[in-house]
């Protein structure tokens, strides 16, 4: 029972991120499971790539540190329908034909703006396919992003138990 | 095995279901003395430790808080309801866990734990008025109810006390003031239709901030439950570990426990109602654990039915003896019938450009109320009775996610403001009808080997004009208040999934037309109570939660006083 170090922690009426009980937090970020998407190991590392052009790492984390690939697999593989697995997973092969075609090399292989490049034509592209994978990918990448801890704690400022409501005021002081 | 024997399984009171309704009768009856088993059908969920996910933060959903493919095809009832979620999916009953026969479509959300749904549960909390109480006799539909506002009032105050109802007193007739803990605010533009509505219509309409089960600053009389103040966190449905809001888990199941005399028996899934022929009234349960299967009795002198509306017709129904061949109490043949809802089906949605230098601040878990404007002192419409409507306001605001790369990190830092989104959705009052009913399935059995249950309950002609009547009336006030790009729609969505079934087990003050006395009490069997949903005469437009307390509250003073005086 740890009701008692919840109290302790609210006496002012007001809890604050910082004053969550230590046991809230006890999930350590690294639960992750099973790859339910069953990708290759070509094929992740790939996703890998694709998430870190949508959203690269810079001075802040991008999408190697806070694990983006790991999100979509686990979205693409859980929630969404097996025919739609099957679909991302034929369209993201694709992706290295069309590089070849493009560069004569692999996605992994290609340089930076190579990389942007092909996902931008991948985004007007006329094969439905094609243009659902890289909205599907950068939609699930822009998810994952913003719902991070990073992004929530330090652009949002996300607070978890605000402990007030204010209706009407002023919408600079955001 | 510990030797068992009849002495231990006899209490003074059982009460059956340990959800909003019958947490309050534990409370009660423990309160005044009375040795009290409850039994609950579901596990235990012990306040704080049995809320898995309640300090999760969003980023620690492997899902992001959505359900997964498999969980969604495999619970195709229960993945409609807007509160289950990765988060809450622990506190919902599984399609298959305990299946049932839709004759008309109809969405069964159900709540198997100590505590019920009211850990889940929405949280708005509403008087009835006499205007809700007078209906069935003024409009010749369902029986007369046999209790008055006046007989509910101090009731309804002697729960709110303890509960702890925020709400504004707003002095109107038809939605009575309660004993209210301080409002939440309503923000510009709810404040500002609230003005507008007030100006077009006087005093005929109302819009109001809703009136809700939170400490927004708790009395001692919460503090001594160990509660305290809401700490707007709007997750109220993973279980609250400030008891900010009112569960039974928070609030009564503890206050219960520490008089001493309640007994908690979860995992019990009650059979039937044993009728004692000499006796001439009940003598207890017959429960099956749920993880052996195995049947126990239990007795009492007197039985609490608060099953959840549909469970409590369930049970009774399945209580067959020779005197009640139809199932406990039912000589007048009417259990199991009459079984309504409310009527969830239409919204209306729109856009406001004004206060565009304004927005909000924080989180609030209650939204604005417009109380039931139609046929309220008299019919004026070509449907009976009408609906009460939520509404609130938003200020849009939205990440910029254009581009890839470098440009998109920069953009997703930047939020974006739009204009105010408004939204409205309809609580219709459905009459009750003996065609929609719930009945034994003659062969079907449920896993604990019960009787299948048949639901035969829907939307009729009535509903239809008043859901075409308040998609006009709210776009008339939403045109009226200047907001645009004006959407409605009728989602169909099936009766049930309003999670406010009522009815089959109703109070009146005939024998030959209904189930329940003025104290919801049994006519034809005076040492059982029904002071759940399926007590309703009518349904009228309110949460009806609320009134279930007080109906226990109520029942509980009179059966103990009705026990002391040895008439039962």
């Amino acid at each position: 029972m740890k009701r008692r170090e919840v109290f302790s922690n609210i006496s002012l009426g007001v809890l604050g991120l910082s004053t969550l009980p230590s046991w809230a937090n006890a999930w350590t970020g690294s639960k992750i499971k099973k790859d339910s998407l069953g990708l290759s190991v070509d094929q992740a590392n790939l996703l890998e790539d694709l998430a870190e052009t949508i959203i690269p790492e810079t001075n802040t984390p991008g999408a190697k540190t806070l694990e983006i690939a790991k999100f979509i697999k686990l979205m693409v593989g859980d929630v969404y329908s097996p025919e739609d697995g099957e679909r991302f997973k034929n369209a993201m092969v694709k992706v290295d034909d069309v590089s070849k075609l493009l560069y004569g090399k692999t996605y992994s292989q290609s340089s930076k703006d190579q990389k942007q490049h092909l996902l931008q034509g991948l985004e007007m592209s006329s094969d439905q396919d094609q243009k659902w994978f890289f909205n599907t990918t950068k939609g699930l990448s822009v998810r994952a992003y913003t719902t991070s801890e990073y992004y929530l704690t330090n652009i949002a400022h996300f607070e978890f138990a605000p402990g007030r409501y204010y209706g009407c005021v002023p919408l600079n002081q955001k | 095995m510990i030797a068992d024997n009849k002495k231990k399984r006899t209490f003074d009171a059982i009460v059956i279901g340990s959800g909003i309704s019958g947490g309050w009768a534990a409370k009660e009856l423990c309160e005044k003395g009375l040795k009290t088993l409850v039994l609950e059908r579901g596990g235990d969920v012990k306040h704080v430790v049995d809320y898995p996910t309640t300090m999760k933060q969003p980023w620690e959903f492997e899902h992001r808080n959505q359900l997964g493919y498999e969980i969604k095809k495999e619970n195709p009832i229960i993945s409609k309801c807007y509160a289950f979620y990765e988060g809450t999916t622990q506190f919902f009953v599984k399609d298959q866990e305990h299946p049932y026969v839709q004759e008309k479509p109809f969405d069964w959300i159900r709540g198997y734990q100590v505590g019920g749904k009211s850990l889940m549960w929405a949280r708005q909390t509403q008087r009835w008025s006499k205007y809700d109480f007078e209906g069935p006799a003024r409009d010749g539909f369902a029986v007369e109810w046999p209790i008055s506002y006046e007989d509910m009032a101090p009731w309804y105050s002697y729960v709110e006390k303890f509960a702890g109802i925020s709400g504004n007193k707003d002095g109107l007739d038809n939605l009575p003031d309660g004993e209210f803990l301080p409002p939440h605010e309503m923000n510009c533009v709810e404040d500002y239709f609230s003005k507008k509505v007030g100006e077009k219509y006087g005093d005929s309409r109302h819009v109001i901030i809703g009136r809700a089960a939170h400490l927004t600053k708790p009395n001692q009389i919460h503090l001594d439950q160990g509660r305290a103040q809401c700490q707007n966190r709007t997750i109220c449905e993973r279980g609250c570990p400030y008891g900010g809001y009112f569960s039974s888990n928070a609030s009564t199941i503890p206050w219960a426990m520490r008089t001493g005399n309640m007994t908690l028996r979860p995992d019990s899934v009650v059979h039937s109602i044993i009728y004692d022929e000499k006796l001439g009234k009940a003598s207890g349960v017959r429960v099956v654990d749920a993880s052996t299967k195995e049947m126990t009795e239990y007795y009492a002198k007197i039985i609490f039915v608060n099953a959840a509306a549909i469970n409590t017709n369930l049970i009774l129904l399945n209580s067959i003896s020779s005197r009640f061949p139809n199932g406990l109490g039912n000589d007048s043949g009417v259990l199991g019938k009459y079984v309504a809802f409310h009527n969830y089906r239409a919204r209306v949605s729109g856009e406001y450009e004004g206060f565009m230098d304004k927005t909000t601040e924080g989180k609030r878990p209650n939204s604005p109320y417009i109380p039931r404007f139609r046929n309220v002192l008299k019919q004026e419409t070509d449907f009976l009775r009408g609906y009460a409507a939520g509404f609130s306001a938003n200020r849009k605001s939205w990440n910029n996610n254009q581009g890839i790369g470098e440009t998109l990190k920069d953009n997703l830092s930047k939020r974006e403001y739009g204009g105010w989104s408004v939204g409205s959705h309809m609580m219709g009052e459905t009459i009750p009808k003996e065609s929609n009913f719930v009945a034994l399935d003659n062969s079907l059995k449920d896993p604990y080997g019960m009787p299948q249950l048949r639901i035969s309950v829907g939307y009729d002609d009535n509903d239809e004009k008043m859901v075409k009547d308040y998609l006009e009336q709210m776009t008339e006030m939403f045109t009226m208040a200047g907001f645009t790009n004006i959407k409605t729609n009728d989602s169909k969505q099936a009766a049930g999934l309003d999670i406010h079934e009522m009815g089959g087990v109703r109070m009146g003050k005939d024998p030959k037309t209904s189930m329940l006395n003025g104290f919801n009490q049994m006519h034809a069997c005076k040492n059982v109570f029904v002071t759940d949903g399926a007590c309703m005469t009518s349904t009228s437009t309110q949460n009806p939660s609320l009134t279930y307390m007080a109906f226990a509250a109520r029942a509980v003073d009179y059966a103990v006083k009705e026990m002391r005086k040895k008439n039962l």
